[in-house]
């Protein structure tokens, strides 16, 4: 009788037909006078024991889905890309029928690009559907809406990725260029703020940062002023003060106020606060007066991230902490109390909020008795890391959400992003010029192992068990990513263990990793 | 082993007369008997998927499956036992009632949970600091360690791997508990320290812990800071004592 150990293995073409012809001798079958290679029995017999490790093999992946601690070694073994979606699809099925989870799709990016018109050129329009690239042959972004620009004038435009995954958030400052050619437009992706509303209705205006910090107020200082907007840069206040009539009743409409905006000089201080101002309707009502509204600023140019498939340590993580949700001590037909497991909040803090079409966090560590990382009796902390490293404020306070109606927790609750530290490994690793490999190919299965360092520690993060990184660590995850390739690391930095804090979560700068030959 | 292959090509099966000879029968006898060998594997995987029939190997993994998992002191009946009402015991989780059923589990099964609420209602002033949440858990007999030595030269080694100053909680004995609270207890509180009583003197009140027991102190992972990663001693003494 086959147990667990036997059937989360495979067996080979080989062991099979050794015991193909152990048995065909047992049967009296004169398998021993087969000795031409283009014996009917022999081969057939070849052929059988590949069939019979092929169902065997199926079998063991199959058993294997079924346990949530072989996923992560199961895409592992994958052989190709299409081996490694079928068992996803596979591990996908499980989830959704044994825990009513479905996995997340990939996402496609939302990016906030920046147009910027030179001096002298003609009036310009950026339509929808006009295209944003990387230099050559690289990824496309399609704008999902209009801009019209005058010289010397910036706008912000969101643009959609071609497709679906992380590799659209590229980091800032990455050369982009305009496939749909625009006489003197430059693009690029700065950090820029995401609009924001001022007013409503066709006397609203969105407006986007340019740092952070920003309010803008909009006042009447009485009867018969100009229309003027300037900008505090010690404040970081934008006053936009309306043009009056004699009365000192208002006559500036929303799209005067953008037009002034956009077109305003650097001398004003405004382009320092405010980038670019947009009509929220037609532009034709005036606008209100109103006291200082802060514009959202999260140091980025994504609206919303490019994401992969849900990773499967992810999807594992809400699997198995799906059933902590029923704690509380109700049973039977009586409501939960309030109150959660750690797991349990991790559980909901992994939720894609009401109105994401996936979740914006990759990975929560939830702390007991912590109010943002000091000792408090009752209150507990909840730690969110995005895909690209911190989460929005917009995206923490949506997260924060879940936990409530009904409340899921006992005492008091904090919910804040993560931030990323930078580890710096430095060291030389050594591969063998027998492997015929290249450098560059070790440096790239170097990046890789270490990507999924990244994913085990956040599945440790994600446990709250102490975040320790040590360097004898570091050291085996790298030499472990070509194990045949490289013949040692020599590590020489970090060279004592890292220990995070509570709110860190580490990325590896590999930019002092050389490699050399012997 | 199953015959079901064999049965059904040679016996059920009617086959032409060119494949039914002694010669090729005991040919394709062959490839049921070694096809039978993966039909009964089948058959297996089937019986180790279901928490009746699985192996102990088979049951933590099903365990695990639902953020869970067995003890090293806990019988492999017990633990199908336990997996089979395992929405039972989830709907414990966070409460006082799932960490008596945890401890049980592990051969503890009877504990006094002592929150700092406990203590406010018994007159104790400022006990854990007036830190809502914190607690602390009582074991008294039985349990199942065969020595609760507590005194030096009690028999034992200093952390021998084996015993630690005479006793018998071994270091997976601590783990284990660490383990439970970790995922037992209600977010936002916190386990101090866990007492084991030695000969049921072990008592509590406004002046503090009293009796004979041995102390194995709890701290939150959070609190093992940077940069030495070694955790600052918090109530985990007593719960009068930071």
């Amino acid at each position: 009788m086959a147990l667990y150990s036997d059937l989360i293995g495979t067996v080979s073409q080989a062991a099979y037909y050794a015991r193909l012809m152990a048995r065909h001798l047992a049967n009296d079958v004169p398998a021993n006078t087969w000795v031409g290679l283009t014996n009917i029995g022999l081969s057939t017999t070849q052929y059988v024991s590949e069939l019979l490790a092929q169902l065997r093999d199926l079998l063991a992946q199959t058993f294997r889905a079924f346990f949530l601690e072989e996923w992560a070694a199961l895409m592992d073994e994958a052989a190709t890309d299409a081996d490694r979606q079928a068992i996803y699809d596979r591990i996908v099925v499980v989830a959704r029928n044994m825990y009513g989870i479905t996995a997340e799709p990939a996402q496609l990016q939302l990016a906030r690009f920046t147009l910027e018109c030179v001096t002298g050129s003609p009036p310009q329009t950026f339509a929808a559907g006009d295209i944003v690239g990387t230099i050559g042959s690289g990824l496309l972004w399609y704008a999902t809406e209009s801009a019209s620009l005058q010289a010397d004038e910036r706008a912000v435009v969101l643009c959609r990725a071609a497709s679906a995954g992380s590799v659209y958030n590229v980091p800032i400052g990455t050369p982009l260029e305009l496939k749909t050619a625009l006489v003197g437009v430059s693009v690029d992706n700065r950090a820029v703020g995401a609009a924001t509303l001022l007013g409503l209705g066709n006397s609203g205006l969105y407006l986007n940062a340019t740092t952070f910090g920003v309010t803008v107020q909009v006042v009447n200082l009485g009867p018969s002023q100009p229309l003027n907007v300037f900008g505090n840069l010690g404040t970081k206040v934008v006053t936009i003060s309306l043009r009056t009539d004699g009365a000192g009743v208002a006559l500036s409409t929303a799209d005067d106020v953008r037009a002034y905006i956009n077109a305003a000089p650097v001398l004003s201080l405004v382009p320092q606060l405010c980038l670019y101002a947009k009509n929220a309707g037609t532009g034709a009502g005036i606008m209100a007066t109103t006291s200082p509204i802060p514009l959202a600023w999260d140091g980025g140019y994504i609206q919303s991230a490019g994401t992969d498939p849900e990773n499967v340590l992810r999807l594992k993580r809400r699997c198995e902490t799906r059933l902590d949700t029923l704690g509380g001590g109700g049973g039977g037909a009586a409501p939960t109390g309030a109150v959660g497991t750690e797991d349990a909040l991790v559980y909901w803090g992994l939720q894609a909020p009401a109105g994401y079409a996936a979740s914006p966090v990759k990975w929560v560590r939830v702390l007991s008795n912590n109010k943002l990382g000091t000792m408090s009796g009752g209150e507990s902390t909840v730690i969110l890391l995005g895909p690209a490293g911190a989460v929005s404020l917009t995206d923490v306070a949506a997260v924060a959400r879940n936990y409530e109606n009904p409340k899921k927790y006992w005492g008091g609750i904090n919910v804040v992003t993560a931030n990323l530290t930078t580890i710096f490994l430095v060291g030389l690793i050594h591969v063998r010029p027998a492997s015929g490999k290249s450098l560059s190919e070790v440096s790239l299965a170097v990046s890789q192992a270490l990507a999924k360092f990244l994913q085990t520690i956040g599945d440790e993060w994600s446990r709250n068990e102490a975040p320790i990184i040590y360097p004898s660590k570091i050291v085996a995850v790298l030499d472990s990513a070509d194990p045949v390739a490289i013949s040692r690391v020599e590590l020489t930095g970090p060279i004592s263990p890292v220990v995070l804090t509570w709110q860190e979560f580490p990325v590896f700068d590999i930019t002092g990793i050389n490699y050399t030959f012997g | 082993m199953s015959q079901l292959l064999k049965r059904y090509l040679l016996t059920d099966l009617d086959r032409p007369r060119y494949l039914s000879g002694r010669r090729i029968t005991s040919y394709l006898r062959t490839f049921c008997e070694v096809a039978d060998e993966v039909a009964q594997d089948i058959l297996d995987a089937r019986g180790q998927l279901l928490i009746e029939s699985a192996s102990r190997a088979a049951l933590l993994a099903l365990a695990r499956n639902a953020n869970d998992r067995g003890f090293a002191r806990e019988q492999t009946k017990d633990l199908a036992a336990y997996l089979l009402r395992i929405l039972t015991e989830k709907r414990k989780a966070g409460t006082e009632d799932g960490l008596r059923a945890q401890f049980a589990r592990m051969g503890m099964p009877a504990i006094e949970i002592v929150k700092e609420l406990d203590l406010r209602n018994a007159g104790v002033v400022n006990g854990f600091g007036g830190n809502e949440g914190f607690f602390f858990i009582i074991v008294r007999a039985p349990f199942p360690f065969a020595s609760l030595a507590g005194s030096w030269d009690g028999g034992g080694t200093w952390d021998d791997d084996a015993a630690t100053w005479g006793t018998a909680i071994t270091p997976s004995d601590q783990a284990d508990i660490g383990d439970v609270l970790r995922r037992w207890k209600p977010a936002g509180t916190s386990c101090r320290f866990i007492l084991f009583d030695e000969d049921g003197t072990t008592g509590w009140g406004p002046a503090g812990l009293s009796g004979n027991y041995q102390e194995l102190p709890y701290n939150e992972a959070w609190e093992y800071l940077p940069p030495s990663g070694v955790v600052t001693p918090y109530y985990n003494v007593d719960f009068l004592t930071p």
